[in-house]
Parts: structure tokens; C-alpha cells; sequence
């Protein structure tokens, strides 16, 4: 069976995003506003050269005073001289009319950033990872010291699952970038991806930057929760939260994570209050925390922020599509995990997530081998992947491709009781549909048999109601009560879970009652 | 300063001498016109050392002039028109280690655009000097060898631009291609 969308610990671990579009989410700005300073002697010696310029009108006088009222940012007074370098009749060099164009059409970048945070995500193929990687690597020749590259190299590596190369990567871009956010975030979440625990953790603690800078500091108590370490700052981001100098949005993530820590600690009223103050301008990845955080434990009084904030905020994929699911609606949930992968293609929770749905709600087998084949590009021994692709495999009836991908596992690969239940409750499937109800069913009762206590509750009840559905399609002498059992177990169970257990026992049954009619690709 | 057909250029407003003090030493802008000044002065960075702090400076500014000479903008305002606005050091606040990385992005974005103005020619070595006399990082600047504004630190540049000159002078570029 697929493994179920278990996110028991989330944390505020920062997204791996490329350069622009983590640009575009405003999360590289300044976090505090500048302090403006007045320098009389540059703006004097800037009016010399208008003067100079309104007295030549030539291209050196043209072009020397909009390139150093551009350093100045004094632009609007030289506005008449960049139009004069954008004129054709000036044949001015390319690099004034550069900067003459970002003075005669000054943008502030909101307009390319919401292009770029609007812009349809989709997922890379292979070969364009590949030729991606061609050109950093070319340009990373010609820039050695370039950190962005690095740090852009390293993820491409990631998404096509080349670990040892993202690592190596990524190792370059953090002995570049020692105290930039891009690079010290980005490299915290490859190392936690590749498992590399101790090493997110020590990037972050090691850099001077991490207890200045607000987003730092969210990812160091993140990335330590979940290496179930200690946060050496705690005290800081209290301290910083509190602060007025630093904008809103700068300390969204600091808020969920600190408020993630107090409601680890029992202390709800805390918690919601600082998850509130991080729904007032968050990130997608917030309004993720605190929707998890909810799912959780309930936390009153957060319930309007949240619903509005996973409409407003960009990119909110992956609380929509928890959000789809807990309220029955299984197709957008489906969709909406899509949307979450490509926007986190080397990730596989939302391909887990996704498949769970697709696979075992939906019975959409076409899409979901789709979504799961997506998600092995970058995960290619990912236990748990490849066993829900055996999942879809053997419940259409392909039984060997089914064979195929099972064999693919590596004991090694499989960290968590849940994902055993999963692995053995599929084997038990396979042997089903190999002919061999006796070895599928003790496989099956293993996988019961496993899902003890009542954090496996609705893994028991999803393997009782596969068991119930392989005896009922091989038609033994245990059908009915099987069937019972998966009924029974079902009844434990609270929303959402016990709806779509029933939606699928419901199916079993169906075909129980009229064994004749099609059974929906179960043949 | 022209003397027999050779011109020599000086920048005497900002005069420094190791071990003395000037009386511009202690002005917030040590360095001058802000609107022509290295990339680390204008995010607020001055280097502990004597030697990165003025001769990196200084090396910057004749990295600068080079670029200027092809392009006619500064080294300065074409790296900040490869950055993100919000990367303008008018609107960033945290200290320049914070925003290197983006700074050199910009500087290697802004070699292209300096190589574009370059002839073929001499493409390849002015590329090189610009590069290392205009590196983001001050402690970066200079030939390999000779970094941390040492004593022959400019001592390479003069030789190599010689050799540019004279092989200019003497049409032997299409020796230089083959």
C-alpha cells in the first residue's frame, strides 16, 4: 500500500529555490530600512557634471553622470541625459545604455518579481537539468568565486539526484558565501535533504551572520529541531521578534519557528500568538508551519489568518493541498501536490503526499505514476517512492514492472515503522498478485501486526481494508471476514482518515456484492 | 601630468601615506566622490588593514578607469546595474560579507558586458587585469603573488599594459590572435 502523509515534525526549514525566484519572494531583501546618508561632496560633485553635461551634450559627459548618479541612486536629475544615450543617433556603448535604460525605465523589480513569483512552475526534464549544468559549469569556470553559481549548481545536481556533486557544490558556494542568507539557507536545506543533519546544522551556528540576520536565525532553530538539537539563539530571536526596526515579513519564518518551539513546549497561548504575528505577512512556507501546526494540536483563534493567507500568499501549495485533503476534497488535493512539487522538485513529500492521494483515493494510476516517476528523478532510491510506484504498478495489474521497482528498495533506505507497515503490506500485495494468497496475507497480518499503538492507527486500518480487498479479488474463504476487520478498524478512526478509508472500503465492497462488474483497474 | 609624449596619471584629492595621518583620514568618506567608489566603501566596508583598505582602493579605481575608457561608465555603476534593485547599497543594511556574493554575481555579469566593449585584440588581457584589479573582495585584488597591496603591487599592471602598448603602437596584434 501507499505510505500515508505522515508530517508528525515539520519545521521552518528553509525552501531550496533557485536564485531569481527566492529573489522574487522578497526573501534576500534588507530586513531593517537603510539609514539615509547625506554626502554633500558626491551630490556636489554630481551637479558638476550635469552642468558639465548640460554645457558638452556629448556621450562621455552623457555617460559619466548617469553612471555616477546610478551609484548615487540621484537619477531622476539625469533622467534627459539617459534618454540622450538611448537615442540611436548617440551611439553610445552598450553599458551606458544599459544603465540609461534602468534610468528612463526605472523598476523597483516588483513588477519582474511578481512575473516571476506568478509564472507557471513546471518540471525540468533530464536533459534540461543537464544542460543547465553544462552552462553553470562553463560559467563557473569564468567565475570561480561566483557563491550563486555554486549554490545554483549545486541544486541542479540535486534535482537529478546527483548528491555527491550537490555536496561538493554546495561545500564550494558555503566557503564563498560564509555570511550570505541565499547561501547559507539553500545549503542548510540540501545538507538535511542529502542527510547531512549535522552539517546544516553547523553552517548555520558557525556564521557570524546567523545572529543578525532574522532569516538565519529561523533557520538555525529550525534546522536544529530537526536535528533534535538545541537552538543556541533562542534568546536572540526573542529578542529580535521584538524588535520594530526589523519589517514584518523579515521575521515571519523567525515567528513560526520560535513559535514552533513554544508549542513543542505546551505553551499554546504563546504559540498562537506568535503564529499569528507570523500570518501578517508570511511566507508560503509559514503559512505551511502554522497550517501543520494546527493540523497538530488546535489552536484557537487562527483560523481566519490562515484561510486568508493560504489564498494571498504566493505559492502556498503545500498548505492548499493539506488543506484540500482534510476538508474531502480529494481532486484539488491532488492537483495542488503537483504544484507543490514543481515548486520543490527535488523534495519528496509532496510526490508522498501526492501519490497517496492520486493512488489511493483517486485510483488515478496514469497521473500518479507520472508525479512518482517525477519525484525518483531526484530521489532515486527513495524507499518509499519506489514502493508506492509498486503499489500503482501491481494495483493496475502491471505485477512485474510492480516486481521491478519493489526490488529496488534498500533495506537501509527504509528509517521509519510507518514506512516498514507500507513496504510489507505492499509485498504482501505483490504476493497476491503473484499467485500466492497464503504468503500475501501473512505478509499483510505482518503489517498489521506492526501498526501497533495508536500513532499507526490509520496505517492498520488502509492494510486490514488492502487485505480485505486482495482477499475479496482472489475470492478466498476470508473475504467477508476480512472485510469485517477493515470495517472495524475503520471505525476507530476520526476525519479525514476514516472518510477515505471508507471511500475505498466502499469500493471493495462494491465489487464484493457484484463480482462480475469491473473492479476499477484491479484486474 | 605630460612630460616628452608620456602622460602619467595622479589622483592627489585623497593622498595617503602608511604610518601618517592626512587630514581627510578621519572624514567619513575617506575615499572621495561616492559616485565613482569601490563596492565595499559605498556597503560601509573599510578593511582593517592599511594595504587592502588604500592601495585595494586605489587599484579598484585604475581597474575602473580601464573599464571606463571602453565602456564610458564605471566599474562601479555597471556592477550595481547587474544587481537586483533591492541590492542597492542605498537600501541595504547588512554589512558588505552579507551581500559579496550578490556583488560578485554582479561583477562577473559585469565583465561580460565589459568584455563586449573590448576589441578582440586585446580582449583577453584586459580582461584579466580589470578582473584582478577590480574584485569585489578587496583582499582579492592583484596579480596572484602579489595581493594585499604589496610592495610591487602595481609593478605587474605597468609591465603588461606596456606590452599591450607597444605591440598597439606596432600593429603586432594579428601575432597576438594567431
Amino acid at each position: 500500500m501507499s505510505t500515508i502523509p505522515e508530517d508528525r515534525h515539520r519545521n521552518v526549514v528553509p525552501r531550496l529555490r533557485s536564485f531569481i525566484t527566492t529573489l522574487a519572494l522578497g526573501e534576500l531583501d534588507a530586513p531593517t530600512r537603510p539609514v539615509h546618508v547625506v554626502d554633500e561632496q558626491s551630490l556636489d560633485s554630481l551637479e558638476r557634471n550635469i552642468v558639465a553635461w548640460h554645457k558638452n551634450r556629448t556621450v562621455p559627459f552623457a555617460a559619466d553622470v548617469v553612471s555616477s548618479a546610478f551609484v548615487l541612486n540621484k537619477t531622476d536629475a539625469v533622467r534627459d541625459a539617459a534618454e540622450f544615450l538611448l537615442s540611436p543617433a548617440s551611439q553610445a556603448p552598450d553599458a551606458a545604455k544599459l544603465i540609461a535604460s534602468k534610468i528612463v525605465t526605472p523598476n523597483d523589480g516588483k513588477s519582474v518579481r511578481e512575473k516571476i513569483v506568478g509564472s507557471s512552475v513546471g518540471v525540468p526534464s533530464v536533459a534540461d537539468v543537464r544542460s543547465t549544468v553544462h552552462l553553470l559549469r562553463q560559467r563557473v569556470k569564468d567565475e570561480p568565486r561566483n557563491g550563486l553559481l555554486w549554490t545554483e549548481l549545486a541544486r541542479e545536481y540535486a534535482l537529478v539526484g546527483l548528491y555527491d556533486k550537490a555536496e561538493r557544490a554546495m561545500d564550494v558556494a558555503v566557503s564563498l558565501g560564509r555570511s550570505n542568507r541565499f547561501v547559507l539557507r539553500s545549503a542548510a536545506r540540501l545538507y538535511l535533504h542529502i542527510g547531512r543533519p549535522g552539517k546544516a546544522y553547523y553552517v548555520l551556528t558557525r556564521s557570524d551572520a546567523t545572529r543578525y540576520d532574522p532569516w538565519l536565525l529561523s533557520a538555525e532553530i529550525a534546522v536544529a529541531s530537526a536535528v533534535k538539537r538545541t537552538s543556541q539563539h533562542v534568546m536572540a530571536a526573542r529578542r529580535m521578534l521584538k524588535d520594530d526596526s526589523i519589517f514584518v515579513f523579515h521575521k515571519n519564518e523567525l515567528a513560526s519557528a520560535v513559535g514552533t518551539l513554544e508549542l513543542q513546549n505546551g505553551k499554546i497561548k504563546l504559540a498562537r500568538d506568535l503564529f499569528k504575528s507570523a500570518l501578517a505577512a508570511p511566507t508560503e512556507n509559514s503559512v505551511a508551519q502554522v497550517e501543520w501546526a494546527h493540523r497538530q494540536q488546535h489552536i484557537p483563534g487562527i483560523d481566519v489568518d490562515l484561510e486568508r493567507m493560504r489564498i494571498e500568499t504566493p505559492r502556498s501549495f503545500e498548505a492548499r493541498a493539506w488543506d484540500h485533503l482534510l476538508n474531502l476534497r480529494w481532486q484539488e488535493a491532488f492537483d495542488e501536490s503537483f504544484h507543490w512539487f514543481y515548486d520543490q522538485p527535488f523534495s519528496s513529500r509532496p510526490v508522498v503526499f501526492g501519490s497517496f492521494v492520486g493512488g489511493c483515493i483517486l485510483e488515478d494510476f496514469q497521473n500518479t505514476e507520472r508525479l512518482v516517476r517525477y519525484g525518483l528523478t531526484a530521489n532515486p532510491d527513495d524507499a518509499i517512492l519506489l514502493n508506492n510506484l509498486a503499489f500503482i504498478y501491481a494495483t493496475s495489474g502491471a505485477v512485474d514492472s510492480a516486481r521491478k521497482e519493489f526490488e529496488k528498495i534498500k533495506p537501509e533506505q527504509v528509517k521509519e515503522v510507518s514506512q516498514e507497515i507500507a513496504i510489507t503490506a505492499t509485498d504482501g500485495l505483490l504476493e497476491f498478485r503473484s499467485g500466492n494468497p497464503s504468503a500475501g496475507r501473512t505478509l499483510y497480518h505482518k503489517a498489521i501486526a506492526l501498526a501497533t499503538g495508536e500513532k499507526f492507527r490509520t496505517s492498520r486500518a488502509l492494510a486490514s481494508i488492502y487485505l480485505a480487498k486482495e482477499e475479496v479479488l482472489a475470492a478466498t474463504e476470508n473475504a467477508t471476514r476480512a472485510l469485517q476487520d477493515a470495517s472495524r478498524e475503520i471505525n476507530r478512526l476520526s476525519s479525514p482518515d476514516s472518510y477515505y478509508c471508507q471511500l475505498i472500503l466502499q469500493r471493495v465492497r462494491d465489487f464484493a456484492d457484484k463480482p462480475h462488474s469491473s473492479f476499477r483497474n484491479s484486474a | 601630468m605630460f612630460h616628452r609624449n608620456l602622460f602619467k596619471l595622479a589622483d592627489l584629492g585623497r593622498a595617503a601615506r602608511k604610518g601618517y595621518t592626512a587630514p581627510h583620514d578621519s572624514t567619513t568618506w575617506a575615499h572621495g566622490d561616492r559616485g565613482y567608489a569601490p563596492l565595499e566603501l559605498l556597503y560601509g566596508r573599510e578593511h582593517p588593514d592599511w594595504n587592502i583598505r588604500n592601495i585595494g582602493c586605489d587599484a579598484y579605481l585604475f581597474g575602473s578607469m580601464i573599464v571606463f575608457f571602453f565602456t564610458s561608465v564605471s566599474m562601479t555603476s555597471l556592477v550595481l546595474s547587474h544587481m537586483d534593485p533591492a541590492h542597492h547599497h542605498s537600501k541595504w543594511t547588512g554589512g558588505y560579507d552579507t551581500i559579496l556574493a550578490y556583488v560578485q554575481d554582479g561583477f562577473g555579469k559585469a565583465l561580460q558586458s565589459f568584455a563586449a566593449a573590448v576589441p578582440t585584440t586585446v580582449r583577453k588581457q584586459l580582461m584579466q587585469i580589470v578582473t584582478e584589479l577590480c574584485n569585489p573582495d578587496p583582499k582579492l585584488r592583484g596579480a596572484v603573488g602579489a595581493r594585499n597591496g604589496g610592495k610591487n603591487f602595481m609593478e605587474c599592471y605597468v609591465t603588461r599594459l606596456d606590452v599591450l602598448a607597444y605591440k598597439a603602437e606596432r600593429g603586432l596584434f594579428e601575432e597576438l590572435r594567431s
